[in-house]
């Protein structure tokens, strides 16, 4: 990008989430600003990775915590054209979860995918 | 990967207590740039730092994450190979580890380093 | 280059450090902070209230002279911030509280502030814990 260019008004993000819901407040933060991107339309990739793939199993009830479910909002990704989502496959496997067990459809991915992510990305948030 | 395409990567965590820096290693890639900062320089002196001497081959077998970080520092890194390896001085000195104690593949760098390499680079990734 | 600073960590936490460290050095470097973004616990160092031990470093108070000097585009996401007690003048009024805690030269913005930036900046560098 020149100084003289005009500012663009698209770049690609990439958001890699990697904690696990509830205990803190990084997955819903993290939601938050994908959300965000994709309604100033951004090109968005939403990745979830180490814990983060814990926000993706299916059958959570956090009312019995007092708190709001995140995974239902996952369901509401389409409605906002986030549809460039991802999750590591060694991350699942460690945490004995299988695609089928999540709420959403994904793309399972492996390493070398989310460094080519990285590599396509203007901006990565990692949270 | 010419500079201007490569990653700087920031970790700031322990890989005792954090899985920060075991997915950096994960996803760095030849041409990009690891610094260790906060907690994170205590990574440039562990186990890794010992292999060159042989005094720690079988504590790295059962730590990847760890050999990792002294496999990607080990490559050379002119042109396309390896991955360079820094750790911020003011973080070493507050934690007590001496620039003699860094291994070879990790160069100690100051804050107006840091700036530079956030230029130099395209895009940063902080793990914590 | 156009820098933003994005602050994920409380000023208990080293890595809020860390950020304004790295931002008063991009300054002297001359490099221009396109915006500094708090974030999350992030928006406690945009705090008008707090108090430092005598004896130790107040980096809230840091903070604050760094944005007043340079004049910085500093701002807190208003939703981690309302949340965390972090509130404006105009807020207290709205929800009824005894007074603002907000320092002066921070606003209470949301995240498409965030979105903005890294549009407009050549560089986005984020601090957590």
């Amino acid at each position: 990008m020149t100084e003289n260019s005009a500012l663009p008004t698209r770049k690609v993000l990439t958001f890699i989430s990697r904690r696990a819901p509830y205990g803190q407040g990084s997955a819903k933060a993290m939601l938050d600003m994908v959300l965000s991107a994709a309604v100033f339309d951004q090109q968005v990739n939403y990745v979830f990775m180490d814990d983060g793939v814990q926000q993706l199993r299916r059958g959570q009830e956090p009312a019995a915590i007092d708190a709001k479910n995140l995974s239902a909002a996952f369901s509401a990704l389409p409605l906002y054209d986030v549809s460039n989502i991802f999750v590591d496959a060694e991350s699942l496997q460690l945490r004995g979860l299988t695609p089928d067990q999540l709420v959403i459809d994904t793309q399972v991915c492996d390493a070398d995918k989310i460094a080519e992510l990285i590599r396509q990305s203007d901006v990565v948030f990692n949270l | 990967m010419s500079p201007t395409l490569s990653t700087l990567h920031t970790v700031n965590k322990s890989a005792y207590g954090s899985d920060a820096l075991a997915s950096c290693l994960r996803v760095a890639r030849s041409g990009d740039a690891i610094l260790l900062l906060e907690d994170g320089v205590y990574n440039a002196v562990d186990a890794s730092a010992l292999v060159g001497a042989g005094l720690a081959r079988d504590i790295l077998a059962e730590n990847q994450s760890r050999a990792g970080l002294y496999a990607l520092g080990y490559a050379p890194t002119g042109g396309s190979g390896g991955v360079r390896i820094y750790a911020l001085r003011e973080d070493l000195q507050a934690r007590g580890i001496a620039a003699e104690q860094l291994p070879a593949h990790v160069e100690p760098i100051a804050y107006k380093d840091f700036v530079a390499l956030v230029c130099t680079h395209r895009r940063t990734v902080s793990w914590f | 280059m156009k820098l933003t600073v994005v602050i994920y960590s409380a000023p208990s936490s080293q890595s809020a450090w860390s950020a304004y460290q790295f931002t008063r050095t991009a300054l002297e470097a001359g490099h221009e902070i396109y915006r500094l973004f708090f974030y999350g616990d992030g928006v406690l160092n945009s705090s008008a209230l707090s108090v430092a031990p005598q004896g130790e470093f107040d980096l809230i108070r840091a903070w604050q002279t760094l944005i007043a000097e340079h004049e910085l585009d500093a701002i807190s996401c208003v939703s981690s911030a309302l949340k965390r007690g972090i509130i404006d003048t105009q807020e207290a009024a709205r929800y009824e509280r005894a007074g603002a805690s907000l320092a002066a030269g921070t606003t209470l913005s949301g995240l498409g502030q965030l979105v903005d930036a890294t549009l407009a900046s050549d560089r986005v560098v984020s601090f957590g814990a």
